[in-house]
């Protein structure tokens, strides 16, 4: 060791046995020590907001939605087969394709189940970094979504498949403009926000935004929590049917999930939707206010299984598809949102984070990586379209192949094939909420296993209440 | 379909057609994960781009095989309600 390292390691030792001999004799009080406790009772981020929020005494806007994981998708597993039933031959090619709106007269089909999610240009992400999802959801056979935004020419080009947010903005509901989509999916709501309002400041709308927008010089782009028009149930019908006839194209709804996610659905079941878009509490935005991120909604699992039974109940599976999105990032939580019934999935975040990939270095380590994508961000002239697309269909190209094997594991020959039999729980809570096995015991003591629950007074059959 | 007298011919023959398709469309989706699985075997970075490429293009091919399944069926449909079928 050379002597300027043994004097740099003397210095560091001096400094840290002297750190840890305050730190022991210190009172809390006059002790940096006290920020561990802090950080662990309130945790990093929301000290950070609390920071934010005191600064400027307006709600704070935090990107890419929730960091909680409400969705317990790891207390899934598939079941893979080997003799009972046996694998899927390796020269027999999976089925990945999905027809969407089977009703319509002019359904959607997709060569994959993942799609991209509804990001808007201008409102979230900007031209370049619209038009390279445009280009791989094409490489891939895939569709991309507007998000709530007017409609922007070059994405149009670039898009094979289309998917248009009839908004809350409205800037993307005249017949000039959604005649050219080859679906419309009527946006009330979001897993990140809800149904609240949104609204972009004019200074920070430049000319290409207004012009895709059609917004005046000096005017806001607002997102109202209604859409314009629809103020009852039967304004909403009257709204889907006009779209159907119109367009002939599949007619969807998107809500935030939520604990009333049933009588929502019934309206959308009255209104004969062709497809219905259930965006869980995990789902990503450009921003959104940390509240409505993280307590409210509905986890994205729960969404997804509650759609998929209602609409069996009301034999409705396949003649309304069913998408889910909200959080999900592995292929593994794709499928398990498909095997509870989902049709096809939307990605958000993990689509961006793919579409990074190695870019991400541009950015860091003093800006964060959604500089070099979001519409205002500092970098976002250093994306590489090319290299974007390139890593955006590697993605979806991988996602779909870890799904294709686990189909063959699972003997199956098309990723619609795979069913909530082929789940089971980690979670007797999760189970009976989801309808599946639960895992710790044989199919056959499925019943026994829960009844024994009963005897012992775990699953209350009437809520009792303590005695006063 | 009376000012069509050619109409059970014609669906006949768009049958026929789609299945010819639906069938080509299936063995070139085969022969591209074929080529995916023979193109991965060099460990090498550009071929494995095109490999995985190909495997983009199987899928989409498969997407065309159910297409003309679901064409196909539509038509059997069509020519079970069609007078002199």
């Amino acid at each position: 060791m050379g002597l300027f390292a043994r004097l740099i390691r003397g210095v560091v030792n001096e400094v840290a046995d002297d750190a840890v001999r305050t730190m022991s004799r210190d009172q809390y009080i006059e002790n940096i020590y006290e920020m561990v406790p802090t950080l662990k009772k309130v945790n990093p981020i929301n000290l950070a907001e609390i920071a934010l929020r005191s600064a400027k005494g307006t709600p704070i806007s935090r990107p890419l939605g929730s960091y909680l994981q409400f969705s317990p998708w790891e207390k899934l597993l598939f079941s893979p087969v080997h003799l009972f039933r046996f694998p899927t031959p390796e020269d027999v090619g999976i089925n990945t394709s999905v027809k969407i709106g089977r009703r319509a007269k002019k359904p959607l089909n997709i060569a994959i189940p993942v799609m991209i999610a509804g990001m808007s240009f201008g409102g979230a992400l900007s031209k370049s970094a619209k038009i390279a999802l445009a280009r791989a959801a094409t490489m891939a056979g895939t569709a991309t979504n507007t998000g709530e935004a007017g409609l922007m020419e070059e994405e149009r080009q670039e898009a094979r498949v289309l998917i248009g947010q009839y908004n809350r903005g409205g800037w993307l509901n005249s017949r000039d403009k959604y005649q050219s989509l080859d679906a419309i999916e009527i946006q009330l709501g979001q897993g990140a926000q809800g149904s609240t309002p949104q609204r972009t400041a004019f200074k920070n709308i430049g000319e290409e935004y207004r012009e895709v927008y059609q917004l005046a010089d000096g005017e806001d782009a607002v997102i109202h929590s209604r859409l314009s028009g629809v103020n009852t149930k039967e304004d909403f019908i009257k709204l889907v049917k006009e779209l159907r006839e119109e367009t002939g194209v599949p007619v969807g709804l998107k809500i935030g999930a939520t604990h009333h996610l049933e009588k929502e659905l019934q309206v959308a079941l009255d209104a004969e939707c062709d497809f219905i878009t259930v965006d869980g509490a995990e789902g990503g935005t450009h921003g959104g206010a940390p509240t409505l991120e993280d307590d409210v909604g509905l986890p994205t699992i729960f969404a997804v299984s509650r759609a998929s039974q209602f609409l069996a109940q009301k034999g409705a599976t396949g003649d309304i598809s069913l998408i889910a999105a909200g959080g999900l990032v592995t292929p593994g939580h794709m499928l398990k949102a498909m095997a509870l019934g989902a049709d096809a999935v939307y990605i958000g975040t993990a689509a961006i984070m793919a579409m990074l990939g190695d870019q991400i270095t541009k950015a860091t380590p003093f800006e964060p990586p959604t500089a070099l994508v979001v519409y205002a961000g500092k970098m976002s002239d250093r994306l590489d379209v090319d290299k974007s697309v390139q890593n955006l269909f590697n993605f979806l190209n991988a996602i779909t192949h870890e799904m294709e094997m686990v189909a063959i594991t699972l003997g199956k020959v098309s990723l619609t094939d795979i069913s909530s039999d082929d789940l089971v729980a980690l979670d007797p809570f999760l189970a009976r909420a989801l309808n599946i096995d639960l895992g710790f015991v044989s199919p056959q003591n499925q019943g026994v296993f829960y009844n024994n629950f009963a005897d012992i007074n775990m699953i209350r059959t009437q809520p009792q209440h303590p005695a006063h | 379909m009376e000012h069509l007298p050619n109409m059970p011919e014609t669906l006949a023959s768009f049958h026929s057609d789609l299945n010819r398709i639906q069938t080509m469309a299936g063995t070139l989706a085969q022969l591209e994960r074929q080529h995916y699985n023979d193109l991965n075997k060099y460990e090498d970075q550009k071929l494995a781009s095109i490999a995985v490429a190909e495997q983009g293009s199987a899928r989409q091919l498969g997407e065309i095989k159910q297409l003309c399944i679901a064409m196909a069926q539509k038509i059997e449909e069509i020519q079970q309600t069609t007078p002199g079928k």
